[in-house]
């Protein structure tokens, strides 16, 4: 049967330490694997995954063998410390800025594996080589599209750069290094500057594909990039001869692959849209927003809230960015306390990653009998639907059924939008604000919450 | 490694991962995310492992921070996932699944909710 050339010409890492390795990386692997069956089944997992971690951490310190034990534990007690102190300093409105970079550092570690490999010239040159470059190529791509992302959701580069011709230096770059990275695996160039080269041309290339992408798009582009995450810790797994790694690689590509598509088909930004499309939209002239039609006070809408009997709340996107889950939180139990029905709608894709507004809300206490995630076409629109900062997901032109549709609504039935500009984040318009029904309160979502929850009269 | 049993590892990987994700609901997507990049924290113990008998200064300096981007990694995920579980998102998973009302439904949106 056909064979990938040997490896470890120079028998640093001895076979006996090698299949030991394999064992405890398919232990840890195996119980990952039955926390995904427990999640599958709706079940708490993380006690499966803890200990799968903790195998994959303990495995090669117990099988020990290594030269540079203590630079090793430096450097374990080092991430794993920095990582916790990162924990404990994030909120919930951070997930989607923190998985994104997290992606990155899986796939830097890819890299930086593969890239080590090829420095102390473990690997023969021929397909072995060849899989290992790809591994960095993929890794280091993955990194940097994902710290472009993660600098964006965390507001650090807030300039958008696109040109018209930046798709196709992207294509030129991973050409180049492709090249390069063939000249690698054939021998031919051996020479440490030609792997830097490799490595950085690699990276290049990364933040040239992710550096157009907006703030929205960030978080699906950082999904998008864990693909090839999982797909160059396959082709590490397969170089460096460690089955389980291959194993967990393709598992982790697959399942980012689809969960990614899934939400880029909810979100109507397939994978072509958003290499290619961001950067069309860029020459896109965005329309003045107009100005509300039917503009309401503070003092109006507490006293419309005051006397509603049903009411549902939908907190969008505004509501997180300005971080008024906790004030929306309050106002909910106040009216609640009035013996008005109050249900508050927290559609998954009202966050920047799918679930993450309910989870704020969770976290700010919400009741669970008030919390509802999907909206059933059959349910009648309450007397009074207040939308805060949710102008993009209640837009009817979505038409999503998940989501009601305000534009069709009984005569006595108001809408009240509360937002800082009449376009969303998305630049569109809304066609609810020529609508009778709606009227339209300007304000940033914490402020106008908190000042609501002040003006409520006390029960 | 033989190039069949890393074509079947990687097909029957593959094939898990298809029959998994092809039923994660929109709402559990977060925690289905988290998980699979904990998966890529098994880099962490391949770079302990070459970085133990590292011996040039390039291949040490990639090896230290290969283990210690690779451990905050896995350690990152492991802290999310905690958190979310926390927060009692199998809660809502169960309770979703035993609505009539949740079944999703085709998006026919024109921009992204996501803004």
């Amino acid at each position: 049967m056909l064979r990938l050339p040997a490896r470890l010409p120079n028998q640093r890492v001895q076979p006996a330490r090698m299949n030991d390795m394999n064992l405890g990386l398919a232990l840890a692997g195996l119980l990952m694997l039955i926390g995904l069956q427990r999640m599958h089944a709706g079940r708490h997992a993380f006690p499966w995954f803890a200990t799968g971690f903790g195998a994959a951490v303990l495995v090669p310190i117990l099988l020990g063998g290594g030269e540079n034990q203590l630079l090793m534990m430096s450097a374990l007690a080092l991430g794993l410390g920095l990582a916790f102190i990162l924990g404990l300093i994030s909120t919930l409105s951070h997930l989607p800025a923190r998985l994104a970079l997290l992606h990155g550092l899986a796939g830097a570690a890819t890299a930086l594996v593969a890239g080590m490999a090829m420095l102390e010239q473990l690997l023969e040159p021929g397909l072995t080589l060849g899989l290992a470059n790809l591994s960095v190529l993929l890794g280091a791509f993955s990194a940097a599209g994902a710290a472009v992302a993660h600098l964006r959701l965390s507001h650090l580069l807030p300039h958008v750069l696109r040109h018209a011709s930046q798709s196709w230096i992207g294509v030129v770059l991973l050409l180049c290094t492709l090249v390069l990275g063939g000249l690698l695996a054939s021998g031919m160039k051996v020479h440490i500057l030609w792997q830097m080269s490799f490595f950085i041309l690699a990276t290049l290339s990364g933040i040239v594909f992710s550096l157009p992408l907006a703030e929205r798009e960030a978080p699906l582009a950082a999904s998008w990039l864990g693909v090839l995450t999982g797909l160059s810790m396959a082709l590490l797994g397969i170089a460096l001869e460690l089955a389980p790694l291959l194993a967990t690689g393709i598992l982790s590509a697959a399942l980012t692959l689809i969960l990614s598509s899934e939400l880029g088909r909810q979100v109507n930004m397939p994978l072509s849209k958003l290499l290619w499309g961001a950067r069309a939209t860029a020459s896109e002239a965005v329309t003045e927003p107009a100005a509300p039609e039917r503009p309401m006070t503070l003092e109006q809408l507490a006293l419309e809230l005051e006397q509603a009997q049903d009411i549902l709340l939908i907190p969008g996107f505004g509501c997180i960015a300005a971080e008024g889950c906790d004030e929306l939180v309050h106002l909910a139990k106040r009216l609640s306390q009035r013996s008005t029905q109050v249900r508050v709608l927290a559609h998954p894709l009202a966050g920047r990653l799918p679930g993450q507004l309910a989870l704020l809300l969770r976290e700010s206490g919400i009741d669970e009998s008030m919390l509802i995630e999907h909206w059933s076409g059959e349910q009648p629109i309450p007397a009074l639907t207040l939308s805060i900062g949710a102008h993009d997901l209640i837009n009817p032109q979505r038409a999503n059924a998940d989501i009601p549709n305000l534009s069709i609504l009984e005569a006595s039935a108001k809408v009240v939008l509360i937002l800082t500009q009449t376009q969303g984040f998305s630049g569109m318009d809304n066609p609810l604000l020529n609508d009778t029904h709606v009227y339209v309160l300007q304000s940033d979502a914490r402020g106008g919450l908190e000042q609501l929850n002040q003006r409520l009269k006390p029960t | 490694m033989d190039i069949g049993a890393a074509l079947t590892i990687a097909l029957v990987a593959a094939l898990l991962g298809q029959v998994w994700a092809a039923q994660v609901r929109l709402e559990s997507q977060l925690r289905w995310l988290s998980a699979a990049l904990l998966l890529n924290a098994m880099t962490l113990p391949a770079a302990m492992l070459l970085f133990g008998d590292s011996n040039t200064v390039f291949g040490l300096a990639a090896g230290f921070i290969a283990i210690l981007v690779a451990s905050a990694s896995g350690m990152g995920a492991l802290i999310w996932l905690y958190r979310i579980e926390k927060l009692g998102q199998t809660n809502i998973v169960n309770t979703i699944n035993a609505t009539p009302a949740s079944t999703p439904t085709e998006s026919t949106s024109t921009a992204s909710p996501h803004e």
